[in-house]
């Protein structure tokens, strides 16, 4: 609500937003690890991709990848290696994964090991994504509606990826166990006539919480006169030693896309 | 307990001091055309080499021996009044003033009396009239309460799209904000742009930032108390202001024996957003009134209301409404010529309303108030006067009522746990003249504060709401291990809270020191630096501890005949129970908000300087400060960090520097101009220490917590005023402003982020005004 709020502002005063060059104050690098073991809503083959990486720079273009990291999966007391792709990715296929069951995500990079232990989330049905024709602020987004059927009882979270860095996150604090609709606003700078997929995943509430901060970070739902307050977000990896604490997050979800074309 | 029998005795003595060789003079003093009431009006007697001021009322009284004496009374913007009264026995004396003729006359005050306001042990208190808050220039030429403040010694604000102000370095929400004595929550319209009170609705208005009478409890910074006025008791009359932005009209006339104001004041709709070709609105408006019915020279009965509300629709999809409502019902009854009495009735409502269509659902939430006060004044002789009194107060919060804006929206209909306190007071506060230059005001509150049962109020694991993963190294939300049984969901806090000021006067000027102690049980669930309308407020309880300040502060002023003043002030502050968020605190429908806090400390200090000249053609006050505002959150002693390592770091109100400056001059009866300066350091905040990429996103990686800073914050506005000649009963006048005459951008936010089409990472800046020029016409008749 507090994006909505900032909008309304920036409504007010329309002319107000420029660019300004800031001498920001340097940190050291740290290793940042994307990590996703998901499987379809319902059960199938899951599929575990890492990415890793280090920070850099704030100005910086390039993102900084690494390719020597040693990645495995334990559980059921066994250790499967996590192959490198290429750019600082690696994947795994895994038959199965169940709820019943700890998946340890390790990753070692310069001597130091990274670890993360999570289980599977289940997540509710996806229901439908079809265009609507409500407006927004400027008059040309383009509104999708999205409907979801929640698990009862659980409390659950959603994380929704409505592609070209548009994420949003949502919970069944109001709805749970409903069926439930509500729109998203494309900007007017969303392709039209073109095929994307939108795609929902089932999350923990600490994740949400993770990424209410990170898209909050990242400029997607804030700043502003309203932005709460920031500092180093950490996610759910723990290290070997003491001085070296890698960013990012290992979730086990169950995710559901649908494709959307906007008109 | 044994205080407070200490205190006892000590009024009684008082009580008991010899009276029957003295005689009371007492009364009102009032405009003599509008015979509205004066507040603060000094009433002298040479002779004696003594005095008093006129109390909120407009009443004073002064026991002196009998005997011939001359009275004089003097009030700023008056012609000073003096005459020979012979006082054998008490003697009611009402005093009418008369506005000084022509007001470009340099007022001199008469020499070899004794500085009564000066003398006073009273400090750290500013105070404004009416007149100067419309004369000082503003945004889009609406004159403004809360702008003008911010100008005063220790006022800042977090920029102009920031509601409230932060006294001494203190939050927004430490202010108790009092309009005709009822508490306003929200004192902000359309997010800080302008504030809630009509400026033509005002009589005077007064900012307590230290030294707070015992009479005022519950807020730690400061108490800002606008008196609105009476109306005209003998004439109707109008006046109105018609601007580009906003309108504002009043009436005011003689009521019976009484007398009635009633204003109104509103933007227009689709204000800002009718340049975009949607249905969307943004606008707000407000109405004050009051009514005062005097029953007989012992009884008098006051009627006040304030409501006030904004909007915000968008294409009715989204629709947020809030806005303060107060009532206060008023009785001033004289038991005696010395012993002078107020009760009052006050409901004060804050509400909160948002309907978001697309995500299905409409919003309810706000705080309610009840309050009861009674307060005496005894004047007990010329050197003695006692105030004292009770205060209950009862609270319903209403964090929430959620239900769903349409039938298929698939929301579940949820009433978010409502709490309920009660707040108690009694104090006594004693001001006394030891001496012809030594006085003190010394006075005691006991609180007793009551945080009633209701459900759902969880018990924790080892009592800790909030738990520190030491793995992960992050904050997490406490495990709730049962609930509360309804009974015993409640919690008691008691405080003696003590004040104190001395003064010591020599000739033209004093010295004077203050201490005092306040306890606050209400807390601002906000973790942004202003506050916004859906911010919620909490009471204490079991798990929320209540704020407590300690202050002291020592000042010098002095003054000249020619009423040029100097003021110096030097403070320091110590908050204990100041609550800090963990990272990422999700606060919007928290059941639960002691789950995502942190206790912390906080200390601030500095020095105050004030330069004023409040006579003449050229009239001006300069106001510096320096001082630092710093938070300390340890956490919870187990080894966890707390915030940036437990270390001492600026909050969001620490200002290093803070200048301001406004003048006016008068050119002649036709022109009059204003200018304001202001320059502020630049606000504490977090900035980037690099970048990252997480699920597609480029995020900027944070560092510590508000080690950084803003711009510096400066900007000069310009008024310009035309009188012109006055037609029958009508006269007009034009205001002509420039707000930022250079164009500063001063930065509101920074914000961080990729940009869409380069994809390159910048840093942007949100800055609310540029240059604002302005012009409004005002009528009265």
């Amino acid at each position: 609500m507090k994006k909505i709020i900032f909008l309304l502002t920036i409504m007010l005063c329309v002319s107000c937003e420029d660019v300004v060059t800031i001498d920001l104050p340097k940190a050291a690098e740290q290793i940042v690890i994307d990590a996703e073991l998901g499987r379809p809503q319902g059960g199938g083959m899951a599929t575990l991709r890492v990415l890793v990486t280090k920070t850099t720079d704030f100005y910086s273009s390039e993102i900084l990848t690494v390719d020597d990291a040693y990645v495995s999966l334990l559980y059921d007391n066994e250790i499967l290696v996590v192959n490198h792709v290429k750019d600082g990715l690696y994947t795994l296929d895994i038959p199965e994964i169940t709820t019943d069951k700890q998946y340890q995500l390790i990753v070692d990079v310069d001597g130091v090991s990274y670890t993360a232990r999570e289980e599977l989330v289940l997540s509710g049905t996806f229901d439908s994504a079809i265009q609507g024709d409500g407006q927004l602020f400027s008059g040309n987004e383009t509104e999708v509606l999205i409907t979801l059927t929640d698990l009862p009882g659980l409390g659950n979270f959603y994380l929704f990826d409505f592609s070209d860095n548009n994420l949003f996150v949502t919970r069944d604090r109001f709805y749970d166990g409903q069926p439930f609709t509500f729109s998203f606003f494309y900007d007017e700078l969303f392709p039209k006539n073109e095929e994307v997929n939108i795609r929902m995943v089932g999350i923990d509430e600490a994740f949400f919480t993770y990424m209410q901060i990170l898209l909050s970070h990242s400029g997607q739902s804030g700043g502003g006169p309203f932005a709460t307050a920031t500092s180093t977000l950490l996610g759910n990896f723990t290290s070997s030693t003491k001085a070296d604490v890698a960013l990012g997050y290992f979730r086990i979800v169950e995710y559901s896309s649908l494709p959307f074309t906007a008109e | 307990m044994r205080r407070i029998g200490c205190v006892s005795l000590f009024l009684f003595w008082f009580y008991l001091l010899p009276a029957q060789d003295r005689v009371t003079l007492s009364g009102d003093v009032s405009d003599s055309f509008s015979k509205e009431t004066l507040l603060g009006v000094t009433i002298l007697i040479p002779e004696l080499n003594t005095g008093t001021v006129t109390n909120s009322y407009g009443f004073y009284s002064i026991s002196v021996p009998p005997g011939d004496y001359t009275i004089s009374v003097q009030y700023l913007g008056y012609q000073t009044l003096q005459f020979p009264l012979s006082l054998i026995e008490n003697t009611k004396q009402n005093i009418l003033l008369t506005p000084a003729v022509d007001e470009l006359d340099e007022v001199v005050l008469i020499d070899n009396t004794e500085r009564v306001n000066i003398k006073k042990p009273e400090m750290s208190v500013n105070r404004l009239l009416s007149k100067t808050v419309l004369q000082t220039p503003a945004v889009f030429g609406e004159p403004d309460v809360l702008k003008t403040i911010q100008l005063l010694p220790g006022v800042t604000s977090a920029g102009e799209g920031a509601s409230g102000f932060n006294v001494r370095g203190g939050s927004a929400d430490q202010n108790l904000i009092l309009l005709d004595e009822a508490t306003i929550y929200n004192s902000s319209h359309l997010f800080g742009f302008f504030s809630v009170f009509n400026p033509d609705a005002i009589k005077d208005l007064r900012l307590f930032k230290g030294g707070i009478p015992a009479k005022y409890g519950g807020r730690l910074s400061s108490v800002l108390n606008i008196y609105q006025k009476e109306g005209n008791k003998e004439e109707f009359k109008v006046n109105g202001g018609i601007g580009l932005v906003t309108s504002r009209l009043l009436a005011e006339g003689p009521l019976g024996d009484g007398s009635f104001v009633i204003g109104g004041r509103g933007t227009y709709a689709h204000l800002f957003l009718k340049l975009i070709d949607n249905p969307n609105s943004a606008y707000f408006y407000d109405l004050n009134t009051k009514m005062s019915f005097p029953i007989n020279d012992q009884n008098k009965l006051y009627l006040s209301g304030y409501f006030g509300r904004d909007v915000f629709n968008v294409d009715e999809s989204f629709v947020n409404t809030y806005g303060n409502a107060v009532f206060n019902l008023r009785w001033n009854h004289l038991f005696s010529p010395r012993l002078f009495s107020n009760l009052s009735l006050i409901y004060s409502d804050y509400y909160y309303g948002l309907l978001l269509d697309f995500a299905g659902f409409d919003w309810n939430s706000g705080i309610q108030n009840l309050n009861l006060k009674y307060d005496f004044s005894y004047f007990a002789n010329d050197k003695t006067n006692i105030d004292f009194g009770l205060q209950s107060t009862y609270y319903t919060f209403n964090p929430g009522y959620i239900e769903p804006a349409r039938l298929e929206s698939g929301i579940n209909a949820e009433q978010l746990q409502k709490k309920y306190a009660m707040e108690h007071a009694i104090y006594a506060d004693i001001s006394h003249d030891i001496s012809p230059s030594f006085s003190f005001q010394f006075g005691l509150r006991f609180n007793h504060f009551t945080r009633l049962s209701q459900n759902g109020l969880f018990k924790y694991e080892n009592g800790q709401s909030t738990r520190f993963n030491t793995a992960l190294g992050i904050y997490e939300k406490g495990i709730p291990k049962g609930q509360y049984s309804s009974g015993k969901s409640s919690a008691t806090y008691s405080h003696i809270e003590p004040r104190l000021t001395l003064s010591y006067a020599m000739k033209n000027s004093a010295l004077k020191a203050s201490y005092n102690r306040l306890n606050q049980y209400l807390h601002l669930i906000s973790n942004t630096s202003s506050p916004t309308p859906l911010d919620i407020w909490a009471p204490s309880g079991p798990h929320l501890k209540p704020q407590q300040l300690d202050q002291w502060a020592i000042g010098y002023v002095t003054e000249t005949p020619s009423q040029q003043s100097i003021e110096i002030e030097a403070f320091y502050k110590d908050v204990k129970n100041r609550l800090d968020y963990i990272d990422g605190a999700d606060l919007v429908a928290n059941d639960a908000v002691e789950q995502v806090t942190l206790p912390g400390i906080v200390r601030a200090f500095g020095t105050e300087v004030l330069f004023k000249k409040s006579v003449g053609k050229l009239q001006y006050w300069l106001a510096y400060t320096w001082s630092k505002s710093e938070q300390k959150t340890t956490g919870l002693g187990l080894g966890d960090p707390g915030i940036n390592a437990g270390n001492w770091y600026p909050n969001a109100y620490d200002k290093r520097h803070d200048l301001s400056i406004n003048t006016s001059y008068q050119l002649n009866n036709k022109w009059s101009f204003n200018a304001n300066f202001l320059y502020q350091t630049g606000q504490p905040t977090t900035y980037p220490v690099g970048q990252y990429e997480f699920g597609g996103l480029r995020v900027p990686n944070y560092g510590t917590r508000n080690s950084s800073r803003f711009d510096d914050y400066h900007r000069m506005d310009l008024s310009a005023t035309l009188k012109r000649p006055p037609k029958k009963d009508r006269q007009g006048s034009w205001i002509f402003g420039i707000y930022n005459v250079y164009n500063r951008k001063n930065a509101a936010s920074i914000n961080f982020r990729q940009n869409r089409e380069t994809q390159q990472n910048e840093a942007v800046r949100f800055s609310i005004f540029g240059i604002v020029p302005s012009v409004m016409y005002r009528i009265d008749w």
